[in-house]
């Protein structure tokens, strides 16, 4: 489902230029939870934003659903975050003056579905989540749980197949983290691809895969963990 | 387009939700643009309806004959003839009686009040209408002036009539007449015929007498409502265009606010046609409600200023009669130029990358070379335009002068950004608080730069304003008279004189005169008598004096009333009788190609000259200017009739002089003219700078508080690391005074150099700068900005935890 071939990410330029990321090759099925660890400034939110056609890789070649993102235009990169991409970020960043239905149907509605049939959709969507009572409100008036589960749900409405979250659970108590997790679980096992950039190994080991990340490199993979602690006791291995 | 239509009408939606719930954000945005257009409301509602309407002039008819018949035979037949050509007439007869106490005649008018074209030119406001022969009914002046009541007896040119009531001129307040009965129109002295002018009276509006014989000159009603209608727009176009300037610099900060917004909605699939349509959207509701609360007030306004505009435009006025298409015309260009206003922060949105719009960082400030050679490049063809315009001149070209004057105001905010940029140069040398104000400019350049163009626009005007006025201003030698001077005139100016006095009554005006003199101390007194055609005594209709004229085009432009060059006045001005020609008709001091005009006798301007010579008489409006030698007098027949006297006092005339002098001239039927002391300039100028100054500061303000609110992270960590209160005022302070001291140093040298365009010919008027006005602007502005910003900031920063949520 997402594919990264090779890619690297350059700020910059001349003797203040910063390798973001370097030669990193990386590939998600569909169904398939992978989390993203490293310390900071590791380039594991360049690597999301870049798998999520919101950056440009300076070298390499990113894959989305077999659509080379490369020499797409801008309108074309729109499109493909409206129908297959999702994002969750970690400050929720849900539109405020909207409801969580109405923020949820956005991407259908700006991508042409009727502002019904749309929240009919984001209705069955936040009701998977177990939201559909707080439908009607504004995010202020949620809580950082549902305003969370509300940007899931909206990563997630219409047959989104690429879910990337970045750090969706930096900003939430230790039961709301395990929720959220949970909620991206499921999604992965209805067939979707979802990236997770997160600090915590506990989180860490509801992925399927954890990929390392330092200095822009991808320094290793692991299978499933049988835990978080059997993660830390063993730390990250040298590339092979 | 912008996406589909769901799409579209999902981020209006949201736009629509965010101007609701952020509204406050944009309050003096909205304050701003919701003043603007009352005004133009209540502005455009006023000229509409001052303007004098035809209708105010001929009533319900089309145009209208003025005669003077020989006799009542001659008026019944000219009536007759006109039915013949016109079909329904309706005839108004006039008469002028003198009346005790007043220099003007009194016109005793008869007049149907129920005529089928002049009933509008008449309204009852107490009593009735003179019904019968030996009735009357007054307005206030004659009415005021005999101190006549309804039910009481005056005479009126020899026939006593009892007054029935109180009448006026809806359409002239000033107009002051008696009404009597309809039926002594036909012994008149002269008649008003209103008439529907048709197609049968193509030839005779052209002077043709048709098969009656008789040569009516009709005046047509004029429509100057399409005039005043296309100059309100005009008027309103360049207020809005200016409005929308300052409001791009809101807009941008809006923009700016809703960053990561707009970051969010491109990451989830929005468009860049999606993100510019949501500060569109912003900018056209922004003018939507300001329009509509704007209307309100202006329609408000207009309804309680009603009374006022109807004693100044001296005619009485419908407050219902609001010109809502003219109203609704500025109301949409409200909104335009709003939403124009928010296209370029729009645009830059837009193009701003996703993960810096998510991340809060401001756009990449844009190189300004290219943008500072666009300035220059405009601010040459603006001072070019505005010098091929000539707007001192006599053959001003407007529409060239509007399109300089655009390009400068363009070529200010191209040159914007290059300005903020300057700052960088003084901040590297600067304590670490000013250092970081002027950065925190420099930085977010876009915002700072839009702030800075609408500054200076408001300064800009200001600065020209003041300067213009300053410059219009009266020389020593210039105005209509010096300070040492006033001149005591035969009654009202407007009157002609009255060639025809007899010795006593010129004794008792020289008595009069005197008078007046006498109080003003040691003062020298010249007679000045008008040159005039001579009249039939007590016919006050033909009194023209003769005027000193320029031909111009297919007429004549007045220039002044000449005096007779009597041997007193020529000593006067050292004027020796010997060395004037003896052919010349007009000695005068005043420039161009001028000449005598006696307009009775109709001269062709293009053929028509006077033997001029050239004096050194006072170049003063009202002072004699101009002398009719002896030798025109006697060549053209024309006669003396006494005009006034000029009285010269050794120093300058105190207020005290002057108010006595007036009440003295009241009491002997004179008027007093002294120096035009031009208290309105002087206003002006205060108003402009005040004016100016506020608008600068609230942009200031608004500025301020956005960038402020911005780098509320600064302030958090400046906190943290220790920054006491005094250091956060002074990066508060340092943003608000770089702003104010840039907007006062570009406006000033944008405006001269508009100015020293304008003022090429003649480059002396600029040399009396009006410093007072300057330095409160130059100095005060940045003075206040500071001062406020220094008080207003320095409070701890209220949270330390998250920012809130967008």
């Amino acid at each position: 489902m997402l594919e990264l071939r090779g890619v690297s990410k350059v700020y910059g330029g001349g003797p203040t230029a910063v390798h973001a990321l370097r030669d990193v090759g990386l590939a998600v099925a569909a169904g398939e939870l992978v989390a993203v660890m490293g310390p900071s400034g590791s380039g594991k939110s360049t690597l999301l934003t870049i798998g999520g056609s919101l950056e440009d890789a300076t070298t390499g070649q990113v894959v989305v659903g077999g659509a080379v993102l490369q020499g797409m235009s801008k309108k074309e990169k729109a499109r493909l975050r409206r129908r297959a991409i999702g994002f969750v970020f970690q400050d929720f960043n849900l539109l405020a003056g909207l409801t969580a239905a109405e923020n949820v149907s956005m991407p259908l509605e700006l991508d042409g579905t009727s502002a019904r049939a749309a929240r009919e959709v984001a209705m069955t969507a936040l009701a998977q989540l177990g939201i559909e009572d707080r439908a009607g409100h504004f995010p202020d008036d949620l809580s950082g749980g549902e305003r969370q589960r509300v940007a899931i749900a909206r990563a997630v409405v219409g047959e989104r197949r690429l879910v990337l979250a970045d750090e969706p659970t930096g900003a939430l108590d230790s039961v709301n983290s395990e929720a959220v997790m949970r909620l991206l679980r499921e999604i992965s096992r209805r067939g979707a691809a979802v990236v997770v950039v997160t600090h915590d190994a506990q989180l860490a080991s509801w992925a399927d895969r954890v990929v390392f990340l330092r200095d822009g490199r991808l320094v290793d993979q692991t299978a499933a963990p049988s835990g978080p602690e059997s993660l830390l006791a063993s730390g990250p291995r040298p590339p092979a | 387009m912008s996406g589909s239509g769901p799409g579209r009408r999902a981020v209006l939606r949201w736009a629509w939700r965010m101007f609701r719930r952020e509204w406050r954000q944009q309050a003096l945005l909205l304050a701003m643009v919701t003043v603007a257009v009352a005004v133009a409301v209540a502005g455009a509602s006023m000229a509409v309806n001052a303007a004098s309407k035809a209708e105010d002039q001929f009533g319900n008819a089309g145009g209208m004959v003025h005669l003077q018949p020989r006799d009542a035979a001659s008026a019944t037949a000219t009536v007759a003839a006109a039915r013949q050509r016109f079909g329904t007439v309706e005839v108004i007869g006039h008469s002028a009686v003198a009346v005790p106490g007043s220099a003007l005649p009194l016109d005793v008018r008869a007049q149907d009040p129920a005529g089928v074209f002049g009933s509008p030119l008449l309204a009852l406001r107490s009593g009735r209408y003179p019904e019968r022969a030996g009735e009357v009914a007054l307005t206030d002046g004659p009415a005021d002036l005999l101190a006549a009541r309804v039910g009481d007896r005056v005479v009126l040119g020899r026939v006593e009539r009892t007054v029935v009531g109180r009448v006026e001129n809806p359409g002239d307040l000033n107009d002051e007449f008696a009404l009597v009965p309809a039926a002594e129109a036909a012994t008149a002295d002269s008649l008003t015929l209103l008439i529907n002018p048709d197609d049968r009276a193509g030839p005779v509006a052209d002077g043709a007498g048709g098969s009656s014989g008789i040569n009516f000159g009709i005046m047509v009603a004029p429509d100057d409502e399409k005039v005043v209608v296309a100059l309100v727009l005009v008027a309103t176009t360049l207020a809005m265009a200016l409005v929308g300037l300052v409001a791009a610099a809101g807009f941008v900060v809006v923009a700016q606010r809703r960053q990561r917004q707009l970051g969010l909605l491109a990451a989830i699939g929005a468009t860049s046609r999606h993100l510019r349509l949501v500060m569109l959207a912003n900018g056209a509701i922004v003018g939507a409600v300001a329009a509509l609360v704007g209307a309100a007030i202006g329609i408000a306004g207009w309804v309680v200023a009603t009374p006022a505009v109807e004693t100044a435009a001296a005619h009485r006025i419908d407050r219902l009669d609001v010109p809502w298409a003219l109203i609704a015309e500025c109301l949409a260009i409200a909104v335009l130029a709003c939403t124009a206003a928010a296209w370029w922060p729009a645009r830059t949105m837009a193009r701003l990358p996703v993960m810096s719009a998510l991340s809060g960082r401001p756009a990449r400030p844009s190189p300004v070379h290219r943008s500072l050679g666009v300035a220059l490049v405009l601010g040459a063809a603006g001072a070019g335009a505005i010098v091929a315009a000539r707007p001192t001149s006599d053959r001003a070209r407007p529409l060239v002068l509007i399109a300089g004057v655009l390009a400068m105001v363009a070529g200010v905010v191209f040159a914007s950004p290059a300005a903020i940029r300057v700052l960088r140069v003084p901040a590297g040398r600067l304590p670490f608080a000013a250092r970081l104000a002027l950065r925190d400019l420099v930085r977010y350049q876009a915002r700072a730069a839009a702030a800075l163009a609408a500054i200076t626009l408001v300064l800009g005007i200001s600065v020209a304003t003041v300067v213009v006025a300053k410059a219009g201003e009266y020389r020593g030698d210039e105005g209509n008279l010096s300070n040492h001077q006033l001149v005591v005139r035969v009654g009202d100016p407007r009157t002609a004189p009255d060639p025809n006095l007899s010795q006593a009554e010129r004794a008792r005006l020289d008595a009069a005169a005197a008078t007046v003199t006498a109080v003003i101390g040691r003062a020298t007194v010249f007679t000045l008598d008008a040159a005039m055609r001579p009249t039939v005594a007590g016919d006050a209709r033909d009194r023209e004096p003769i005027s000193v004229v320029m031909p111009v085009d297919q007429g004549f432009r007045w220039r002044a009333f000449p005096a007779i060059a009597t041997p007193e006045l020529l000593r006067r001005y050292g004027i020796d009788p010997a060395t004037i020609a003896s052919d010349t008709e007009l000695l005068t001091s005043l420039d161009g190609d001028v000449m005598l005009l006696d307009i009775g006798t109709r001269p062709d301007p293009a053929t028509a000259r006077s033997l001029v010579q050239r004096v050194d008489l006072p170049t003063y409006s009202a002072a004699p200017n101009s002398l009719v030698t002896e030798e025109a007098m006697g060549r053209h027949g024309w006669v003396a009739a006494r005009a006034g006297w000029l009285v010269e006092s050794p120093s300058p005339l105190t207020k005290d002089q002057v108010a006595k002098a007036r009440a003295a001239a009241a009491a002997g039927g004179l008027t007093v003219e002294t120096r035009s002391g031009q208290d309105g300039l002087a206003t002006l100028r205060t108003v402009a700078t005040g004016v100016g100054g506020l608008l600068a500061l609230a942009i200031v303000a608004m500025t301020i508080g956005l960038i402020r609110s911005e780098g509320v992270r600064d302030m958090r960590t400046l906190t943290a690391t220790g920054a006491s209160a005094g250091a956060r005022r002074t990066v508060t302070a340092g943003t608000a005074g770089a702003l104010a001291v840039l907007g006062v140093v570009l406006s000033t040298a944008a405006a001269y150099a508009a100015l020293l365009a304008a003022y090429h010919a003649d480059l002396s008027e600029l040399a009396r700068p009006p410093v007072g006005h300057l330095a409160a602007l130059a100095l005060g502005l940045p003075a206040l900005a500071t001062g406020a910003a220094w008080l207003l900031a320095g409070r701890e920063p209220a949270t330390f935890a998250r920012q809130a949520l967008d």
